[in-house]
C-alpha cells in the first residue's frame, strides 16, 4: 500500500502539471504567435544584414542581398566547416582577406561570421514556422487557441490521483498514530527530557559560584547550543506534523525565545561582556520553563 | 579577551544606523546599475555584513556582533528595494511615457511599498522563523560571518576557504582582464551528447551550491520540481507537440543545443513560469490555511506585555497598525496622483485596497520562498500586480502609468519583506532583540526607494537603457546636433559608442511585453489557475511547503536550480554519513563562505562597471 501511495502522488503531480501546461490562453494564441514570430523575423533579418554589411565592407565587396547571403559567405570562403578549430578559421580568413587587416579586426570578423551563420539559420526556421502558422489560420485554426487536446482530462485525472494518494497517506499516518499511542507519549517524554536538560544546563551556569570569564562562558554556551538546543531544533518539523500546529506553537514559543536569548548571551560573551551575558541566562531559563509548562498541558491533553 | 564591566553592550547605536544608511546607499546605486545591465539584482546582506565588520569592528574598534547585525540590517534595508524599482519603473521609459511619469507619485508609491512591506512582515516573524524555522540560507551565511570571532579557528578557516574558493571560481567567469577564463554555465548535456530536449547545463554558481547546502531537505523539493519541469514536463510537451509557436520542428532526439536554449526560454516564457507562479500562490494560500493556528498564536504573542521595566520583544501592534494606515494612505495618494483625471477617487481607493491585499499575499509568498531557497519570484508577482491593477482600472494606455506605479510599490514591498525576514533570521541566530532590528528597519526603510529611483533617472538621462538603447542614444545625438561627432567616435543607430555602458534592462523589457499582453486581453489565466489548484492540493494533501518549492522550480532557470538541488543532496548525505553535528560544524561555514565569496565578486563586478563608466 505504501508503494502505491508513493507512486500515486508523483504520477498525479506530473499529470496535473502537464494538464495545466496545456491550458492555453483563452484567445489569440495564433495571433500572438504570428506577431511574435513576425517581430523576431524582422529583428533577425536586420541583424543579419548589419553583419553582412560589416563583413562586406572589410572584404571590399558590395553588400549582397539577404537571399544570397549564404552563397556569398561560401564564395568568400568564410564558411565554417564541421570540427574546424578557431586557428584554422582565422588562417583561412587571413588568406581570404590577403592581409591588410589587423589580427584584432580579423578576430572580430570571425565572431561576426559565427553570429551571421546563427542568424541565417534562425531566420530560415522562423520563416518556416511563420508560414506554418499562417497556413493554420487560413484553414480555420482560430479556435485552436483554447487548450491543447486532452489537457483538461489530464489535469482532472492528475488531481484525482493526487487526492487518492494524499488520502491513503493520511490513512497510513492515522493508523500508525493509533497503533503506537504508547510510543507517542514516550516521544513527548523525550522532548520533555531534552527541554529539561537545556534548562538544567542554563541553571548550572547561572549558579556558578564564581562567574566565568568571557571565554569559558562562551564555550559552555556553545556546548548547550550544539547539544540539547540543536537536537530539539532538528526535530522541529517532525514535531510540527505530530503535534499539530496549535500545540506545537505553544511549546515552541518558549523554546525559540530561549534559543535566541542563549545565542544573545553567546554573542555578548564573545564580545567580552560576560556580565551582560549572565543577565540573559535567567531570561532564557524562564522561556524554557514556559515551554515545559506548555508541554505539560499538551501531555495532559494526550492522557486525557 | 578583553572583559568589559561597566560599559553597556552596544546594539542599536547611531553609528550602526548612520554607517548602515551610507553603505546601503552606495550598494543601492551600484546594484541598480548592475541590475539594469544583467537583469537581476544581488542581495547585499552578506556584503554589508563583511563591510560592517571592517567599519565597526576594524576601523572604529568598538563594534559588537549585535551592532554589526543592526548595521547590516539597515544597509540591506536601504539597498534591497532597488530590485523592486528596477524590475518595474524602467518599463515606463521603454514605453516612451517619460514625460507623463509623475515622479512624486512614484516616490510616494515606493516609500509606501517599503513601509507596508515592513509593517506586514513583522507580525509573521514568529510564525516563519520560530515556528516554521525556515532556513533562509543567506541569513545563515550572514550569521556565520557575524559569529566568526567566537567560532574558533577551524570554523574561521572553513569560512575563509569557502570565500576564497567561491570568489576565485566566480572571478574566472568575469571579463575583468580580457575574455572570461571560464564560462558561467557548463553544458554537461552537450559534453555527454544527451538529447538537447533533456537539459543538463550547470551554472558556475557557488552561491547556489552553498544555499542548497544550507537549505538541506528543502533542496530535495527543489530538485524534484526541477526534474519534473525539465526532464518530465518539457519532454512530454515536446512529444505531444504542445510547444510554443516557432518550435514545432524541435524533437526529442534533436542535438541542436542552440535551438534547445531558445526553446527553453520560450517554454518558460509561455508556459512554465505561469504554471509555476500559480503553484507558488496556491501553495502559499495552503500554507496560510495549514498554519492558521500557529499564525494566531504568533499574532497573539505581539500583544504580550514586556517584563516589568523591560523592552518588548516585538514592535507593538498600535505602531504596526499606524504604519499600515500611513502606508495605505501614501499608496492611495500615489494612485490618485499618477492616474490624474483618468482615475476617480473611488477607483483609486479600490486599487489601493486591492494593491494592499495583493501586497500582503505577495509578501508572505516571498518570505516563504526566500526562507526555503533564497530566491523569490519578485518580477512575476509584480507582473500579476500590474495585471490586477489594469483589470480594475481598465487596459487603456491612460492606466499604464498608475498600474506600473502601484506595481512598483508591490515589488518594493515584496523585496523588503524578503530582506527583512532574512535579517530577522540572522538576528535570531546571533541573539539580537527583534524589537531593535525592527525599529532600525522602520526608521530607515523609506530611504532606499528615493536613491534607487534617482539612480534610474540619472542612468536614463545619461545613457538611456533598454533593448533599443543604441537607437535611443543615437536619436538624442541627432536632436542635440552632435551626431557627426557620435558617428566619428564609433557609435551608430545599432551600436553604442565605445564608453557608453550597455544597459539592456531585460526585466523591464519582459514587463513591457507582459503589459502589451494584458492590454490585448490575452492573460494566460488558465495556466495560473491550473497551477494554483495544483499547488493548493499538493500542499494540503502531501506536504506543506511542497507546492511553493515545486512552483519555484518551475519558475526559475534549470542551471541554478539543479546546482541548488545538488547542494541539498550533499547536505543530507554528509549529515547521514558524518552526523548532523559534524555537518553543522564543518559544512555550514564552508557553504556560508561560498555564498559570501560569490556575492563579493558580484558586488565588485558591479562597482567596477560603475567606475569604468564614470571614467
Amino acid at each position: 500500500m505504501k508503494l502505491l501511495t508513493r507512486f500515486l502522488i508523483p504520477l498525479g503531480v506530473v499529470l496535473a502539471a502537464l494538464g495545466a501546461a496545456g491550458f492555453h490562453d483563452p484567445a489569440g494564441v495564433l495571433d500572438r504567435g504570428e506577431e511574435r514570430l513576425a517581430g523576431e523575423t524582422a529583428e533577425t533579418t536586420e541583424r543579419l544584414l548589419h553583419l553582412l554589411a560589416e563583413m562586406a565592407e572589410a572584404a571590399g565587396e558590395v553588400v549582397p542581398p539577404r537571399q544570397e547571403a549564404a552563397v556569398w559567405l561560401q564564395g568568400l570562403g568564410w564558411a565554417l566547416r564541421e570540427g574546424e578549430d578557431e586557428s584554422a578559421r582565422l588562417l583561412r580568413l587571413r588568406e581570404t582577406l590577403a592581409g591588410g587587416l589587423s589580427e584584432d579586426r580579423i578576430r572580430e570578423l570571425a565572431g561576426h561570421f559565427d553570429l551571421a551563420v546563427a542568424q541565417a539559420r534562425r531566420l530560415e526556421r522562423l520563416e518556416r514556422e511563420l508560414a506554418r502558422i499562417r497556413e493554420a489560420r487560413a484553414v480555420g485554426g482560430e479556435e485552436a487557441g483554447g487548450r491543447e487536446p486532452g489537457a483538461s482530462s489530464l489535469f482532472v485525472i492528475g488531481l484525482l490521483l493526487l487526492g487518492a494518494g494524499g488520502f491513503l497517506a493520511r490513512q497510513q499516518r492515522l493508523q500508525a498514530g493509533v497503533s503506537v499511542s504508547g510510543r507517542a507519549a514516550g516521544e513527548l517524554s523525550d522532548l520533555r527530557s531534552r527541554l529539561e536538560q537545556a534548562r538544567e544546563a542554563l541553571e548550572a551556569l547561572e549558579l556558578e559560584a564564581h562567574p566565568l570569564e568571557a571565554g569559558p562562558l562562551r564555550e559552555r554556551l556553545d556546548e548547550i547550543q550544539k547539544g540539547p538546543f540543536l537536537e530539539i531544533s532538528d526535530a522541529s518539523e517532525d514535531w510540527m506534523l505530530r503535534l499539530g500546529f496549535a500545540a506545537y506553537a505553544r511549546i515552541w514559543d518558549g523554546f525559540a525565545s530561549a534559543e535566541r536569548l542563549t545565542a544573545r548571551a553567546w554573542s555578548m560573551a564573545t564580545d567580552g561582556f560576560p556580565g551582560e551575558a549572565f543577565r540573559e541566562l535567567p531570561r532564557a531559563r524562564a522561556a524554557l520553563e514556559r515551554s515545559l509548562a506548555a508541554l505539560a498541558e499538551v501531555e495532559a491533553g494526550v492522557r486525557g | 579577551m578583553a572583559r568589559h564591566t561597566s560599559s553597556r553592550y552596544r546594539e542599536l547605536t547611531p553609528a550602526s544606523l548612520l554607517l548602515g544608511v551610507l553603505v546601503g546607499a552606495v550598494l543601492n546605486m551600484g546594484i541598480v546599475y548592475a541590475g539594469l545591465q544583467i537583469g537581476f539584482t544581488i542581495v547585499g546582506s552578506t556584503v554589508a555584513a563583511v563591510l560592517g565588520f571592517g567599519l565597526l569592528r576594524g576601523l572604529l574598534r568598538r563594534g559588537t556582533i549585535l551592532e554589526v547585525n543592526v548595521f547590516q540590517t539597515v544597509a540591506s534595508a536601504v539597498n534591497t528595494v532597488n530590485a523592486g524599482v528596477i524590475f518595474t519603473v524602467p518599463v515606463l521609459f521603454l514605453l516612451g511615457r517619460e514625460q507623463e511619469i509623475h515622479i512624486p507619485a512614484l516616490v510616494l508609491a515606493c516609500v509606501a511599498g517599503s513601509t507596508l512591506g515592513v509593517m506586514l512582515i513583522i507580525p509573521l516573524r514568529k510564525q516563519i522563523i520560530e515556528y516554521e524555522r525556515l532556513r533562509f540560507p543567506e541569513g545563515v551565511a550572514v550569521a556565520t560571518i557575524l559569529k566568526s570571532p567566537g567560532a574558533g579557528i577551524r570554523k574561521s578557516v572553513l569560512l575563509l576557504s569557502g570565500v576564497l574558493l567561491s570568489a576565485g571560481v566566480v572571478a574566472l567567469t568575469k571579463d575583468w582582464f580580457g575574455p572570461p577564463a571560464l564560462a558561467d554555465t557548463l553544458p554537461a548535456g552537450s559534453w555527454l551528447d544527451l538529447p538537447a530536449a533533456f537539459r543538463l547545463t550547470l551554472a558556475v554558481s557557488p552561491l547556489s551550491l552553498g544555499a542548497g547546502f544550507l537549505a538541506g531537505r528543502g533542496g530535495l523539493a527543489v530538485l524534484y520540481g526541477t526534474i519534473l519541469n525539465y526532464w518530465i514536463l518539457i519532454p512530454l510537451c515536446i512529444a505531444l507537440g504542445w510547444v510554443p509557436a516557432g518550435f514545432s520542428d524541435f524533437g526529442l532526439a534533436s542535438r541542436d543545443f542552440d535551438l534547445a536554449e531558445e526553446f527553453t526560454a520560450a517554454f518558460s516564457h509561455f508556459t512554465s513560469r505561469h504554471v509555476g507562479i500559480g503553484m507558488i500562490l496556491g501553495g502559499a494560500v495552503a500554507g496560510i490555511l495549514i498554519a492558521a493556528p500557529a499564525l494566531r498564536a504568533a499574532l497573539a504573542s505581539l500583544r504580550t506585555p514586556p517584563e516589568a521595566g523591560g523592552e518588548p520583544e516585538e514592535v507593538a501592534p498600535p505602531i504596526l497598525g499606524g504604519g499600515l494606515v500611513l502606508g495605505l494612505a501614501m499608496l492611495f495618494l500615489a494612485a490618485k496622483l499618477s492616474g490624474g483625471e483618468h482615475l476617480g477617487w473611488g477607483t483609486a481607493l479600490l486599487v489601493t485596497l486591492a494593491g494592499g491585499a495583493w501586497l500582503a499575499l505577495a509578501g508572505l509568498v516571498v518570505a516563504q520562498t526566500t526562507g526555503r531557497t533564497d530566491w523569490s519570484p519578485l518580477s512575476g508577482l509584480a507582473l500579476i500586480a500590474i495585471a490586477i491593477m489594469m483589470g480594475i482600472m481598465g487596459t487603456g494606455d491612460e492606466y499604464v502609468i498608475p498600474a506600473v506605479t502601484l506595481g512598483a510599490s508591490v515589488c518594493v514591498a515584496t523585496s523588503m519583506c524578503a530582506d527583512m525576514m532574512a535579517d530577522l533570521k540572522t538576528g535570531h541566530l546571533v541573539g539580537s532583540r527583534p524589537y531593535r532590528q525592527q525599529i532600525a528597519q522602520i526608521l530607515t526603510c523609506w530611504i532606499g526607494p528615493g536613491i534607487a529611483l534617482a539612480a534610474v533617472l540619472l542612468l536614463w538621462r545619461a545613457y538611456g537603457f533598454g533593448p533599443d538603447q543604441a537607437r535611443i542614444v543615437y536619436e538624442r545625438q541627432v536632436e542635440a546636433g552632435t551626431v557627426a561627432e557620435y558617428l566619428a567616435a564609433g557609435g551608430t543607430q545599432d551600436r553604442l559608442r565605445p564608453g557608453i555602458p550597455a544597459l539592456g534592462a531585460p526585466q523591464a523589457g519582459a514587463l513591457q511585453s507582459a503589459i502589451q499582453i494584458v492590454q490585448s486581453g490575452d492573460v494566460p489565466l488558465g495556466k495560473y489557475v491550473g497551477g494554483a489548484v495544483l499547488g493548493l492540493v499538493v500542499s494540503l494533501l502531501v506536504s506543506p511547503g511542497l507546492g511553493v518549492m515545486v512552483g519555484l522550480s518551475l519558475y526559475l532557470p534549470f542551471d541554478y536550480m539543479i546546482v541548488f538541488g545538488l547542494g541539498g543532496i550533499l547536505s543530507l548525505v554528509l549529515a547521514r554519513w558524518k552526523g548532523r553535528r559534524w555537518s553543522e560544524e564543518n559544512g555550514v561555514p564552508l557553504a556560508a563562505g561560498l555564498i559570501v565569496g560569490d556575492a563579493l565578486v558580484g558586488i565588485s563586478d558591479a562597482l567596477q562597471k560603475v567606475l569604468l563608466s564614470l571614467g
